[in-house]
């Protein structure tokens, strides 16, 4: 097991590696120039080079992509010649726009998107899960087609159309639920959970109506599996109740995939809810990115890229690991 | 204010992709009408308040780009900035009004030589930094300095910077002392000027003055808490959240007859999302709240809520001085007549529509207005009522060389722009002309504007330019020479150029006098050089302000665009 | 299907790094999602077994498949509706020439729009439908939306289909190729994919098609110019070949060792028929429930782009356009109609190709029920 996490930690941090330099040169190419963008009106040619100084970016390309990347390994110095400024470790750059420490635009934007993800997650899997073992229980009884046809709408409904439903219903023509607000982060705020749940209410339904769908499918279909193994099978046969043959047997089995799903996409949402963020406004990871993306801003797009690949990446690895402890008849090599 | 500042604002507003979504009933169509003979006329919440006291709640939807005054080319900025910042002049806000010039830190609006070249300023006495140092004429010279260094700050606003002789000066970390102002004592400061410069005093009220203190210049961190000069002082700011100022115990009401600094603090919060704060705005869910974002955080769908009595009369309104025109490249498209032909097909009305009609513009017939000095009437074939002539400029086109297709640019973050150039497709195809539309990143719209890319036609705004209240300083950047007059100016997007009218706006910028004297000969150029059409002017910004109930004197200001932070207060 | 929602592309939900024969363990006896899992892995293991019924019964695997949707009802039906929606995108203009309108021609006069209460907002009479506009107008610009929906839906399945041809042949290929070679072609390709289920796609097509598009011109489809589209294609595309590819690879590495390959092989086949004959005609089946799974999932990918502002862009008819448009301004919430029509459009292409995806994987599954 050591072994194994050791050569996974190596490879993942290969992958990053290659990831940010891929990101790095992709921006380069890019349409829009941030030099030119910081001055804006009477852009003259001179000015922009002046700007190119201001940003770094008058030096040669592998060696902006060095000096950004030992950011991550001390803190460094930014800015033009003369008049730089301490970016502390650990320095992911600073902003192209507002001169601010990235690393302090993702810690602020984060919980914002922790706030939508772990909403969102809890939704949708005790939806997902629960609505996905009584289809199971109840296999061609109308409950069962009832929320199979239920998962194959709701696994149809792309975000953007939710999410503007929602709002157009809830909160615009009922005005039941208010828009949501950046001024509430977490549970232990000011708002207290209610107002915190509140605010965060829309976003999530409009996650979990997608991914509960998903999550029916897959654990109906492991269940239905599972239940016609032979261990199932001799479990019956030895005369253990019903319920009890699901929850002791059938469950563990069956959810395994499921969990393994859900940490797959819980280090795919900590990356940010993109859609998400942007219809309901919540300056999460996912909106920063946009922002970032839209001005030209690379130091921000450069982190939020990496990092949303380390979510993926540490995600599929804790899985893989989890998954040989759960499910014996697994063994990583 | 000039390009950059409205490009930066239109990059803050775009780049939301903001949504609003507060509810309401649903305007039968048709009725109501928001286009009144007076609905234009500015409107102040609660004018001539002066109690003390209470809180502001200033609601935006971003953070400021910064709070530098030596690295700001934002209207945000400068509007907050009255609060923590003097400088040696103060552009003061009337609703509907251009800004009027006023004494700041000097005790008048500066002692200009015979030939118009050196201007000397003295400094009230008792001026004080938060701190308790008192500031001096040698704090001004250096913050003046460190906007030279543009290579550390990108958004330093230059119009005092080129008026000044500099010499190639590249600021206070690589070159020293500057040469081009001198501080004789601790209270006077002298500025030589390359030309003279009739709108001087307005330069010098320019952020650049601001005093920063040397010991306390930490370049581009000094944005995380600016030293005040002001009557209120930074508490507390996190960035991207909230802001907090107090009181400045330091600052004296009596060397400060322009700010009436009436509540004890102001909030503000920072990244709201703009559904939020037009929402929260229109329900007066917190009375003492006010917004500082652009069209008064409102969107074209909104416009019906503001007829609602209870919310008109909580909703401040004024023009602003920034103007909206479709520019030629009248090097591509070289004859008067088609130029004038396509101009009279256009469907104006319809443009301002795209805007959000009445409520966000006003139909204008020229770049400049009644209200700056120096202003003379101003002649163009245009429908006032913005319908297009197309019978005329059919005519215009008879037997001329017509272009058979041509490009309009515009920036991609902005729906609206991209629409008016559907709406001139529309139009241009009436007179047999095909028009492409071509996006342009909006980061870099007006660098390509600038360059060989610049497309047939290309919308482009001003809003003044460093006195909104000269004419010059409109006509100068938009249709003047370039710095030896031989050809078409930088930002003069439309290109251009004609000897005898371009000649004589060269001449005219070396040439000494009042401002008045001078903006008549500048505004009667302008109106010969339209003549020709080098561009078509469409909207006059105008915007309404949705307050909390509990605010008063609540101005739009012309130059901010926003409700004027100087002035404002709250009933308790 | 995964989350297409969240990311436009296939979502990487692979272990990176995985060991390359890992796969093969993990092929063979579902023990229901190995490392790699999710709702395409779910999906994937039930289409797995594909090959053992067809060598069984001898009977052609899609003949077989064929018969098995035919007897379900849902199937068929939603069998009827995509190709309705194919003949309604493919009809376009025949469509918009019996209503007499065009995507494209705006009305922005005062007889079409409203220009003091709410200005922009089309009169009630044009708002909804009505025999001269089938489906009312927009607001700000006064195009017709029923045209701008037909010829939407010529662009988004365009974009899906296309961007899914270019996903699965890029997928077969590699996949086949990495599976049947191994060795250093195996290791190559595998660190590939690696690299492509690993990247954070969303956000990198978000900076990527603006490079794209400035590279390859316009992004108005207006004069002519199919290059938005191909941009949108080429970006899809590739990014959707990785999974594919992936179980391609582990279909083909366990085909290798089946004893009918192996007597093909002793029997002194040639590689070439092989392949042909052995590894390809095997492959098909997964390959074809991968392909119905991606249709619907590129076509929520080029909304969720278009909707944020970076895919099909204005004057261009889409229907993430639209619902970009709808957005804007916040016109859907004083027009819901102008929301409707670009979501309803969407959902029901969504359903009826998710429900053809799953009675396509149905069909070809030994151990489906129906």
């Amino acid at each position: 097991m050591t072994g194994f996490l050791m050569r996974r930690f190596a490879a993942m941090i290969a992958l990053l590696l290659v990831i940010s330099f891929v990101t790095f040169s992709l921006f380069q190419l890019g349409p829009a120039d941030p030099a030119s963008a910081a001055c804006g009106q009477e852009c003259t040619p001179a000015r922009v080079a002046e700007a190119r100084v201001a940003l770094g970016m008058d030096k040669p390309f592998l060696s902006q992509y060095v000096s950004y990347m030992s950011g991550l390994l001390d803190s460094r110095l930014v800015g033009a010649p003369g008049a730089q400024t301490v970016c502390e470790w650990p320095c992911l750059g600073k902003s192209f726009q507002t001169n601010e420490d990235v690393t302090a635009i993702i810690e602020r934007a984060l919980p914002y998107t922790l706030s939508v993800a772990s909403g969102a997650i809890v939704l949708w899997t005790v939806v997902g899960v629960g609505l996905g073992l009584l289809a199971a229980l109840r296999k061609d009884k109308f409950t069962d087609k009832l929320i199979v046809g239920a998962a194959s709408v709701g696994v149809s409904l792309p975000i953007p159309v939710t999410g503007l439903l929602l709002l157009l219903v809830f909160v615009s023509t009922f005005d039941v639920l208010p828009f949501t607000t950046n001024e509430i982060s977490s549970p232990f705020g000011e708002a207290g959970p209610g107002g915190w749940f509140l605010n965060y209410l829309l976003p999530w339904v409009a996650l979990a109506v997608l991914f509960s769908a998903q999550y029916i499918r897959v654990t109906r279909g492991n269940m239905l599996e599972t239940f016609g193994e032979d261990f199932m099978r001799t479990a019956r046969s030895k005369g253990l109740s019903r319920p009890g043959i699901v929850f002791k047997h059938g469950a563990r089995a069956g959810i395994t995939p499921v969990v393994t799903m859900l940490g797959l996409d819980i280090g795919l949402l900590l990356g940010g809810a993109v859609l998400t963020e942007q219809i309901f406004s919540v300056p999460g990871i996912g909106f920063t990115a946009v922002r970032a993306a839209q001005a030209g801003d690379l130091p921000v797009t450069m982190a939020i890229t990496m990092m949303a690949a380390f979510f993926i990446i540490v995600a599929n690895v804790v899985v893989d690991a989890a998954y040989a402890v759960i499910d014996p008849r697994v063994r990583v090599s | 204010m000039n390009r950059s500042t409205k490009a930066a604002i239109a990059m803050a507003v775009s780049a939301g992709l903001a949504l609003t979504a507060c509810g309401g009933p649903k305007p039968a169509p048709g009725s109501g009408s928001g286009a009144k003979a007076d609905a234009f006329k500015p409107v102040t919440i609660g004018k001539g308040f002066t109690g003390k006291g209470g809180n502001v709640n200033v609601l935006m939807s971003t953070d400021f780009q910064t709070l530098d005054p030596g690295n700001s080319n934002y209207v945000q900025t400068a509007n907050v900035g009255q609060l923590y910042y003097r400088t040696l002049t103060m552009a003061k806000e009337t609703a509907g009004q251009p800004p009027k010039i006023v004494p700041d830190l000097a005790t008048d609006l500066g002692k200009v030589s015979k030939d118009g070249l050196t201007w000397t300023y003295t400094l009230k006495k008792g001026l004080k930094f938060e701190n308790g140092k008192p500031i001096t004429s040698k704090d001004i010279k250096y913050s003046v300095e460190r906007t030279y260094a543009r290579d550390v700050y990108t958004q330093a606003p230059q119009e005092l910077n080129s008026a000044l002789t500099d010499d190639g000066y590249k600021g206070p970390y690589s070159d020293g002392d500057f040469k081009g102002i001198d501080t004789p004592d601790d209270r006077t400061i002298v500025f030589h000027l390359k030309q003279p410069f009739a709108e001087f005093p307005a330069l010098v009220s320019r952020s650049n003055t601001a005093p920063v203190p040397k010991d306390k210049d930490t370049k581009l961190d000094y944005t995380n808490h600016p030293v005040s000069t002001g009557p209120y002082k930074i508490k507390s700011y996190q960035r991207g959240r909230s802001m907090k100022l107090v009181r400045n115990d330091q600052w004296d009401p009596k060397t400060d007859p322009n700010r009436t600094a009436l509540p004890d603090t102001f909030t503000f919060s920072l990244s709201t999302a703009q559904a939020t704060i037009s929402q929260q705005l229109l329900a007066d869910s917190d009375p003492n709240a006010i917004t500082l974002d652009s069209a008064g955080g409102l969107q074209a769908s909104d416009a019906a809520k503001l007829n609602e009595p209870k919310i008109a009369k909580r909703t401040a309104a004024g023009l602003l001085g920034c103007t909206d025109v479709l520019g030629f490249n009248t090097e591509s498209i070289t004859d008067p007549d088609v130029r004038k032909a396509i101009a009279l097909a256009m469907d104006r009305k319809a443009m301002q529509i795209q805007y959000g009609g009445n409520r966000f513009g006003k139909l204008t017939q020229s770049f400049i207005n009644s209200s700056q000095r120096g202003y003379v009437e101003q002649h163009t074939d245009l429908d006032p009522s913005g319908k297009p002539k197309l019978a005329e400029a059919k005519k215009l086109l008879e037997g001329k060389k017509v272009p058979k297709k041509l490009v309009y640019g515009y920036a991609d973050a902005t729906p609206r722009y991209k629409n008016i150039g559907t709406t001139l497709q529309q139009n241009l195809k009436k007179i047999g002309i095909d028009l492409e539309l071509r996006p342009i990143p909006a980061a870099n719209y007006y660098t390509v504007l600038a360059s060989d890319k610049l497309p047939d036609i290309a919308r482009s705004g001003w809003c003044g330019g460093a006195d909104s209240g000269s004419v010059r300083t409109t006509v100068d950047p938009n249709l003047g020479p370039s710095l030896d007059g031989k050809t078409y100016g930088f930002s003069n997007s439309q290109r251009y150029y004609d000897k005898k009218i371009s000649g004589a706006m060269y001449k005219l910028r070396g040439e000494n006098g009042t401002s008045e004297e001078l903006g008549k000969k500048w505004a009667t150029l302008m109106d010969q050089a339209m003549q020709s059409y080098p561009l078509v002017p469409l909207v006059r910004s105008f915007t309404n302000s949705v307050v909390g109930s509990n605010v008063r004197n609540a101005q739009v200001g012309y130059f901010f665009g926003s409700i004027d932070l100087s002035i404002v207060g709250v009933e308790r | 299907m995964t989350d297409p929602h969240e990311s436009p592309s296939q979502t990487p939900r692979v272990s990176p790094s995985e060991p390359a024969d890992a796969q093969v363990a993990t092929l063979s006896p579902p023990p229901a999602g190995a490392p790699s899992t999710g709702t395409e892995k779910a999906r994937a293991e039930k289409a797995a077994p594909v090959k053992a019924a067809e060598i069984d019964t001898g009977r052609s695997l899609l003949g077989t498949a064929w018969l098995r949707i035919r007897r379900s009802r849902i199937a068929v039906a939603a069998l009827v509706v995509v190709c309705l929606i194919v003949l309604f995108a493919v009809l376009a203009p025949v469509l918009t020439a019996i209503e007499g309108q065009d995507p494209f021609t705006s009305r922005t006069g005062g007889d079409y729009l409203d220009e003091f209460y709410t200005p922009g907002l089309p009169l009630e009479y044009y708002r909804f439908p009505s025999t001269e506009h089938w489906l009312g107008i927009e607001p700000g610009l006064g195009r017709d939306i029923f045209a701008r929906m037909a010829y939407g839906a010529r662009i988004s399945l365009t974009i899906a289909l296309l961007s899914t041809l270019v996903s699965v042949v890029l997928g077969t290929v590699l996949g086949a190729a990495a599976g049947y070679f191994g060795g250093k072609v195996d290791m190559v390709i595998s660190r590939i994919m690696d690299l492509f289920l690993a990247f954070p796609h969303l956000l990198l097509v978000l900076s990527l098609t603006p490079i794209m598009q400035s590279r390859l011109g316009g992004t108005a489809l207006d004069n002519g110019s199919l290059l938005p589209i191909a941009s949108l294609v080429i970006i899809l595309g590739f990014f959707g070949w990785a999974y594919l590819a992936r179980v391609v690879r582990g279909q083909v590495l366990s085909l290798r060792e089946q004893e009918f390959v192996e007597a093909a092989r002793a029997y002194g086949a040639s590689r070439r028929s092989i392949i042909l004959r052995q590894i390809i005609p095997n492959v098909m089946g997964v390959v074809l429930v991968y392909a119905t799974m991606m249709i619907p999932t590129n076509i929520t990918a080029e909304a969720a782009l278009s909707f944020l502002g970076v895919g099909v862009k204005d004057p261009t008819p889409s229907w993430g356009q639209m619902l970009n448009a709808a957005q804007a301004g916040n016109w859907y919430l004083s027009d819901p109609w102008f929301l409707a029509v670009p979501a309803g459009a969407l959902v029901i292409t969504v359903l009826a190709f998710n429900l053809l995806g799953d009675a396509v994987r149905d069909a070809l599954d030994p151990k489906s029920s129906r």
